[in-house]
């Protein structure tokens, strides 16, 4: 019994070495009728298929990253751009209630995953629509309740302008940050008392032992 | 020799290599594969397509066949589209109905890959699912392994033979094969011209893609880090990157360089998965490389 059937070549197949007729058995051909014309109609398929896929070419060369790309028939401007020794990235930081500051995760900014949040968030903060942000995101992370999370006062949407060399070589984020803007700014809904320096419990609040 | 008698002997021995005679085994598998992929990737990410159909409307940027629209469409109807293409996704997959599913199936694809990638981030990891799709739909590609052989000839494996079915993994790694090379040339083409070939572009696309990660709450890779100082490592890499998909063509020649290529390509995308933890679900399933490893051997000339 053969695992493979021979027509599948990660193995010689010894009929492939001649016609139909050639092999002398009554074997017929593709459900497709073999005629001139579905061959002239496999023939253009398959060249305007090929010219789709390599027409984007006409876009490539220099300058030509702000051309917007296309699907399926992508010309890769990611790959044509010069890249510098700093990166701007709009994004969510939050706020403990000790002051202290970090990055928090782009699904409280919107939904597509990472790459599709960022530009969509890139985007809505160049059209002004940082508060908005903010107070969607600050309403979400309560809504969410992640433990992780929790000790979150307050969310800051910022456009960060960040060294790509001290980032990669891990200095501390004051050495490689560089600008700061905040384009919006909420509180998260019912965490007053953290803010107040009061856990809801009336236990005075100390993240940094907590931590 | 006479210059006609050259050109047939020419488009003769072009046949014999990119459209052998074989049987229906091959398409039939690559269309198990490929329907059989769309459909696990599908199912797995609905209910991100379904959030992605809630988008606030600002953020819709239309891109390829999606482009007909000026604004969203309802989320129900997208939704159904979506649903719509898990149902011809098994029609398609089990090969029934192949000459009305297979084209159907291919454009209901293409629809909803375009209309998830409107809304401001196009994934270039769909386009050769797409390309695959669209030519084993057009193409005899359900006359083994599939309903409407068993139907039609009461076999899974009936006694056919075409150069039809030697042609449907040229075609595909064809289309393949020219979105490496634009991707290569991207490369050389581009504002950063030759930092590409000193690693240099490459060691920053890294940096990048970990600097923002980090920066969107997600764990960049310990790898890409630990790397980024040695910049001879990138040198290697970037050069093997750039011969790989410069010479991507070349794959169709041959069908031990067709599987040079699926193994070096398949290496490429593993790597940048561990160095720079972007994920190419396609590439890294193995599935797009198929077609080369089931490219037919070249007919021997009769006579």
């Amino acid at each position: 019994m053969r695992l493979i059937p021979a027509d599948i070549c990660l193995i010689p197949d010894p009929y492939s070495r001649g016609m139909n007729n050639d092999v002398g058995s009554p074997v017929r051909g593709a459900s497709i009728p073999d005629t001139e014309i579905t061959t002239a109609l496999a023939g253009l398929l398959a060249g305007a298929l090929l010219t789709a896929v390599a027409l984007p070419m006409r876009r490539l060369g220099s300058g030509q990253t702000q051309v917007r790309d296309s699907f399926p028939f992508s010309h890769y401007p990611m790959f044509s751009a010069k890249r510098k020794d700093h990166y701007w990235v709009t994004h969510l930081v939050g706020v403990d209630a000790d002051g202290t500051t970090r990055p928090l995760h782009y699904s409280y900014l919107g939904t597509g995953g990472l790459n599709a949040v960022r530009r969509q968030v890139r985007r809505r903060v160049r059209d002004g629509d940082g508060p908005e942000l903010a107070e969607r995101a600050g309403a979400l992370l309560a809504r969410r309740d992640r433990e992780a999370d929790r000790t979150v006062v307050r969310v800051h949407v910022v456009r960060g302008r960040y060294l790509v060399d001290p980032f990669m070589r891990g200095a501390p984020a004051e050495e490689f940050t560089t600008k700061l803007q905040v384009r919006g700014t909420a509180d998260v809904p019912g965490r007053a008392m953290l803010r107040a320096g009061k856990d809801p419990l009336g236990v005075p609040t100390d993240t940094a032992e907590a931590r | 020799m006479s210059i006609d008698s050259t050109l047939r002997g020419l488009l003769g021995s072009a046949r014999r290599r990119l459209a052998p005679q074989v049987g229906p085994a091959t398409p039939a598998l690559l269309r198990l594969a490929i329907g059989g992929y769309h459909l696990r990737h599908v199912s797995k990410r609905r209910k991100l397509y379904r959030g992605v159909h809630r988008t606030d409307p600002a953020s819709f940027d239309p891109v390829g066949p999606a482009r007909i629209l000026r604004r969203p469409l309802p989320p129900a109807v997208a939704d159904g589209l979506l649903d719509a293409s898990l149902v011809t996704g098994a029609l398609f997959t089990a090969g029934v109905a192949h000459p009305v599913v297979g084209p159907l199936h291919s454009a209901l694809q293409t629809w909803n890959f375009s209309y998830r990638n409107s809304w401001s981030m196009v994934f270039h990891h769909e386009n050769n699912l797409v390309l695959h799709t669209m030519v084993l739909g057009v193409a005899p590609a359900a006359d083994a392994l599939s309903v409407d052989a068993v139907v039609r000839d009461r076999s899974l494996l009936p006694q056919r033979r075409s150069w039809m079915y030697g042609a449907t993994p040229t075609v595909m790694n064809g289309a393949v094969t020219v979105t490496y090379l634009i991707a290569g040339l991207a490369k050389f083409l581009g504002d950063s011209g030759s930092s590409w070939v000193d690693g240099a572009n490459m060691r920053g696309q890294v940096a990048f893609d970990a600097l923002r990660k980090e920066m969107l709450g997600e764990e960049s890779s310990p790898l890409g880090k630990a790397l980024y100082p040695h910049r001879g490592l990138f040198t290697v890499m970037a050069l093997t990157s750039l011969v790989l998909e410069v010479g991507a063509p070349l794959a169709l020649a041959d069908p031990r360089l067709g599987r040079l290529f699926a193994v070096g390509a398949f290496a490429m995308h593993w790597g940048i998965k561990v160095i720079m933890r972007i994920t190419f679900p396609y590439n890294l399933s193995g599935v797009l490389y198929l077609p080369f490893l089931l490219m037919p051997p070249p007919e021997a000339p009769r006579g």
